[in-house]
């Protein structure tokens, strides 16, 4: 109740600035909210709505694909000093290099449609996650490990009941931070090569002077962005009661 | 219950070669209790991690219940000393995780730990988490997920070592208490030389490390609470302090 009561605040605080920012600077490229929302409102139902989901299904399939590859090969890495000798020297090269420029290699190879973009933020969210839970399970306390084992775990029990619960909330916040990111990557891939998504929404929106319509379609991208810090915030809230007594 | 024969444990890491025990040996009868003191650093941790089964590289003999020491006997439970409870278990969780880990069934599962709580005055905590406990409580929890196994031997690390007195010699009573209705052999290792001649009805002393048995001292009067009171209480204290100490003194006639 009081969340949603702050969420509201702060839009409010938003929309106010935006009012008064497009009333004082008086430009064609920055319309009121109200002419923006009408947009949104009038195109929801039609393209926009269809251009937000194909770039939500977009952001979730690629959480979903980097969370199941980076979080098993994280525990074998954080688990076996040996692995991670070898991995470490090719994981801290590759990892600072933006994975943007790799766009010109997925899209011959997947085309134009989801599976480039989903592989983009696949590999983005792949390294943020990867790091975070490799650490976490290599400084799981020994003497934890040690009273489980005693208590009778083999290996599969032991990561069910010790190193996922320990890394899981380093994960879900590598997650939140990392979205912004892939957000932010998923709009310029889908300016720049795409039919569908918001991006291509927003970028032909603002080539062809549809002022309106581009900040409607911002509004949809800070919808999205909103969804997804909603539901990492909520899992992590809902997994890890134990973080906030 | 248990025998130890000439145990030593040397760990080789990439900056030194520490020797943690260079020959130690005891035995301690089913049933009986036995606590075993030494400085900090001679070894006590790792002799419990020998005789839990897991840590398998050493020397010499050691055999618990009629079999050479080995990972995964089902009787032995051990405590540590911290970090024992999983923090995003709560209470019940944590009390039934060995019998969820040896695959009891839920119903029997529950059972067992609803009645373990309930007989350690738990039983109203059993949905918090760990960080919400006090330091006795947790270790009372720690003691519950051991009891729930119904151990033959009780293998414990420094439990009540960062209790406050009152809270310690509390815990102390109740575990007299779980050794008399169970039953079970209670090895316990302290750096606390009154926890040592309270609940060890044998006390093995260590030296520093490597560690080395310098007394085997019987400590027959050990077993009732009502025993810290006993004027020869106090002077197995001050033995085992002078063997502590590396004096050597002759065993007080009881
Ligand atoms: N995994 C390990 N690798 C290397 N050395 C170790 C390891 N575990 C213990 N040691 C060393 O072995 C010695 C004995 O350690 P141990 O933990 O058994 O001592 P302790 O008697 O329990 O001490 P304390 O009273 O402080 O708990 C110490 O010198 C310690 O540094
Ligand atoms: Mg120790």
């Amino acid at each position: 109740m009081r969340r949603t009561f702050e969420t509201g605040a702060a839009v409010a605080a938003l929309l106010l600035l935006w009012e008064l920012l497009a009333v004082v600077l008086d430009l064609e490229a920055l319309p009121p909210p109200g002419t923006a929302f009408a947009v949104f409102g009038r195109d929801f139902l039609g393209p926009l709505g269809w251009h937000l989901l194909v770039s939500t299904y977009r952001v979730l399939a690629g959480i979903a694909l980097a969370v199941l590859t980076a979080v098993p090969l994280g525990f074998i890495l954080g688990r076996n000093p040996a692995a991670d000798r070898l991995a470490a020297p090719l994981i801290y090269l590759v990892y600072p290099v933006p994975k943007i420029v790799l766009l010109p290699v997925l899209i011959p190879l997947l085309g134009i449609g989801d599976a480039s973009k989903v592989l983009l933020i696949t590999l983005i969210l792949f390294f943020q996650i990867l790091l975070p839970v490799r650490d976490g399970a290599r400084y799981v306390p020994a003497a934890l490990v040690d009273s489980v084992v005693s208590l009778g775990a083999n290996t599969r029990a032991l990561y069910r009941h010790v190193i996922w619960p320990a890394v899981l909330p380093e994960m879900l916040t590598a997650l939140r931070v990392a979205s912004g990111t892939a957000i932010a990557v998923l709009f310029f891939a889908e300016t720049i090569s795409s039919q569908e998504g918001l991006g291509y929404y927003i970028f032909d929106a603002l080539s062809s002077w549809a002022y309106p319509e581009m900040y409607a379609g911002i509004i949809a991208m800070g919808l999205l962005g909103f969804l997804i810090y909603t539901v990492l915030d909520w899992l992590e809230r809902r997994l890890c009661t134990w973080k906030y007594l | 219950m248990i025998a130890v024969e000439d145990l030593r444990v040397t760990f080789y890491t990439p900056a030194a070669t520490v020797a943690a025990l260079g020959g130690v040996s005891f035995r301690v009868a089913r049933g009986d209790t036995c606590a075993v003191i030494g400085p900090s650093g001679c070894g006590k941790s790792t002799l419990l991690y020998v005789l839990a089964g897991l840590l398998r590289n050493f020397q010499g003999r050691v055999v618990v219940a009629g079999e050479a020491v080995k990972p995964g006997r089902r009787r032995t439970a051990l405590i540590l000393q911290d970090y024992g409870l999983l923090p995003w278990k709560n209470v019940f969780a944590n009390a039934g995780l060995g019998l969820e880990l040896r695959g009891v069934p839920r119903a029997e599962r529950e059972a067992r730990v609803t009645r373990i709580l309930r007989e350690l005055g738990l039983y109203e905590l059993r949905r918090l988490f760990p960080g919400q406990l006090s330091g006795g409580q947790r270790q009372r929890v720690a003691i519950a997920r051991a009891l729930a196994l119904d151990p033959d031997l009780l293998l414990m690390d420094e439990p009540f070592s960062s209790l406050d007195a009152l809270t310690r010699e509390a815990l102390q009573d109740n575990l007299l208490e779980i050794w008399h209705r169970t039953g079970c052999t209670i090895v316990l290792v302290t750096h606390s030389i009154e926890e040592a001649a309270f609940l060890g009805r044998q006390v093995v002393v260590l030296s520093p490390r490597p560690g080395r048995v310098v007394a085997t001292h019987l400590n027959p009067g050990a077993g009732k609470s009502s025993w810290r009171q006993e004027p020869e209480f106090h002077c197995v204290c001050s033995f085992l302090r002078q063997q502590l100490a590396g004096g050597v003194a002759d065993a007080p006639d009881l």
